[in-house]
């Protein structure tokens, strides 16, 4: 059966929270901070907000039913969705969903961690039952242990080196310079990032996300309503979610962007070359790549060349990537590590990105997300398209 | 919890992991219910622990003390034969690239938690984790 467009859904409010490396506040301050936010940018008193998705891997042993009462809130709609980056974009698709059918009028959709070591060594030891018995035990790795063998692995399948994951990198890294919530803006070299010290080789210092707290959140209402309210907005033109794609594949090279990219560009009406922007979930430079060429804006193992390269799109401009810096200079807030590409590209294509605006009206936005062992099984993207005034 | 069950070390170091009593499939990681035909009759047998190593790495971060060395601890994910891929320590077997063939054998680490180890496919000791914690 085709699946219906999500039309008539107004995606608005982008919210950032300034990044703090560590925290004393729990999880719920992030996220409360990111509700504050959405009230303030949108206008709209808390008793308009009916809908709540909450994405978040510090929250427990609390729930998005606790923080309704925390907060204060009366909502109709709820979701708490653990599947990490690929989060942002599954919130938005169940929030038009629920908007498209009248169950909520508006949803606050919001990704909020806390961090600490402490919190960060406990989410890593227990983050599934699959990784606490068979990846803990060899060597309490983190996700480095398996994206170092997933990067290896592709640098043996397509020959990629080094330097073609440095230079992912060190753009985002000049992202990042006018990006004011991120948390690493010192300009970085492709000779300084080569001479990283060594995490767990092929992965090195600045190939690694850096752990933090913050939140990030949208507001997901009917377009008609939005526009009443005066509040600019992308829509939804397409977007698409799945769970466990190749996991036949004996190594991760490539994922579920690959199995719905055609569906994906269906619904929007525009391919990969018709896109201004391109938000890839970075939590190391191998899975970007992987996401660009599973949706389609290069060969299979051609990322790295491609993306050295002219990158044009249709417009004649270079197709811009990760314009805040993406994980790798931004840091990453737990859960709401995909929250961060999606809600920058919402900020460019609702043309609300201030003095930091570019040239963008159509981006895609890419998710992915929990390493239940040794892969990660949520994939998610979405195409959004400014909206009219 | 962390650590794999002590049903994968068997008797004399044998690996043995969950085969399907509906289906005979071989599951891992270690679960509660058959990942093809969804039956719960799970058996841990003794199975054939050779493969090959589909890439390696050295640790040069852990989160736990243990595994912190200057020279970074090695690891290995290695598909077995049997067409499940485990990650293991690969310190005993630390110049394998893809493609090698090794056995995988459970031990018991400094830790007591029960562990995987890739041994190069000749190897003839009898404990691998003596061997990983002192290596020659």
């Amino acid at each position: 059966m085709k699946r219906k467009p999500f039309k008539g859904v107004a995606v608005c409010a982008p919210v950032s929270c300034a990044y703090v490396r560590h925290a004393a506040e729990p999880a719920a301050y992030f996220i409360g901070q990111a509700l504050r936010g959405l009230l303030q940018a949108s206008g709209l008193e808390k008793s308009a907000i009916d809908g709540l998705s909450v994405t978040s891997m510090t929250l427990a042993p609390d729930t998005v039913a606790g923080l309704v009462e925390h907060f204060g809130m009366r909502a109709r709609w709820l979701a708490h969705l653990p599947f990490g980056g690929a989060s942002a974009v599954v919130g938005a698709i169940q929030a038009a969903r629920a908007v498209q059918a009248g169950d909520a009028d508006i949803v606050a959709v919001i990704g909020g961690e806390t961090n600490s070591p402490e919190t960060f060594a406990r989410a890593v030891e227990s983050f599934s039952g699959f990784s606490a018995m068979a990846v803990w035990p060899h060597g309490a790795p983190g996700p480095n242990g398996p994206y170092a063998l997933i990067t290896q692995a592709y640098m043996d399948a397509y020959g990629a080196t080094r330097s073609d994951f440095g230079r992912l990198a060190v753009e985002q890294r000049g992202h990042a310079q006018g990006y004011d919530h991120a948390m690493l803006r010192t300009p970085l070299s492709l000779e300084h990032y080569l001479a990283a010290r060594p995490i767990a080789p092929p992965i090195h210092l600045y190939d690694c996300v850096l752990p933090c707290a913050g939140a990030e959140g949208f507001l997901v209402m009917r377009a008609a309503r939005a526009r009443r309210l005066g509040l600019p907005y992308a829509e939804l033109a397409g977007a698409e979610q799945n769970f466990n794609a190749f996991a036949e594949d004996v190594v991760q090279l490539r994922g579920g962007w690959a199995e719905f990219a055609d569906t994906l560009y269906a619904m929007a009406g525009a391919g990969p070359e018709a896109m201004d922007a391109l938000y890839t979930y970075d939590d190391y430079p191998v899975m970007s790549f992987i996401q660009m060429e599973d949706l389609g804006f290069c060969e299979k193992g051609g990322a790295g060349a491609w993306f050295a390269g002219a990158r044009l799109t249709a417009a004649g401009r270079r197709l811009l990537h990760n314009t805040s810096g993406g994980q790798l200079s931004a840091g990453q807030a737990g859960f709401a590590g995909g929250h961060l590409g999606f809600v920058e590209a919402l900020r460019q294509a609702a043309g609300v990105a201030g003095p930091r605006q570019l040239p963008i009206e159509r981006a895609l936005v890419s998710g992915y997300g929990m390493v239940n062992y040794d892969r990660g099984v949520a994939a998610s993207a979405a195409i959004l398209t400014r909206g009219a005034s | 919890m962390s650590g794999l069950p002590e049903a994968v070390l068997g008797p004399d170091g044998a690996l043995c992991l969950q085969r399907c009593a509906a289906c005979g499939s071989v599951a891992y990681p270690p679960r509660a219910v058959c990942g093809e035909c969804l039956s719960g009759a799970l058996h841990w047998k003794a199975v054939d622990g050779s493969g090959h190593v589909v890439a390696t790495t050295r640790l040069f971060a852990s989160l736990s003390q243990s595994f912190r060395t200057a020279h970074g601890w090695p690891l290995a994910s290695v598909r077995l034969t049997l067409q499940v891929t485990v990650l293991a320590h690969n310190g005993l077997n630390p110049r394998a690239k893809a493609g090698d063939k090794v056995r995988v054998r459970p031990a018991r680490d400094a830790r007591g938690q029960v562990c995987l180890v890739a041994l190069p496919p000749r190897w003839a000791g009898t404990d691998p984790w003596d061997r990983l914690a002192a290596p020659a």
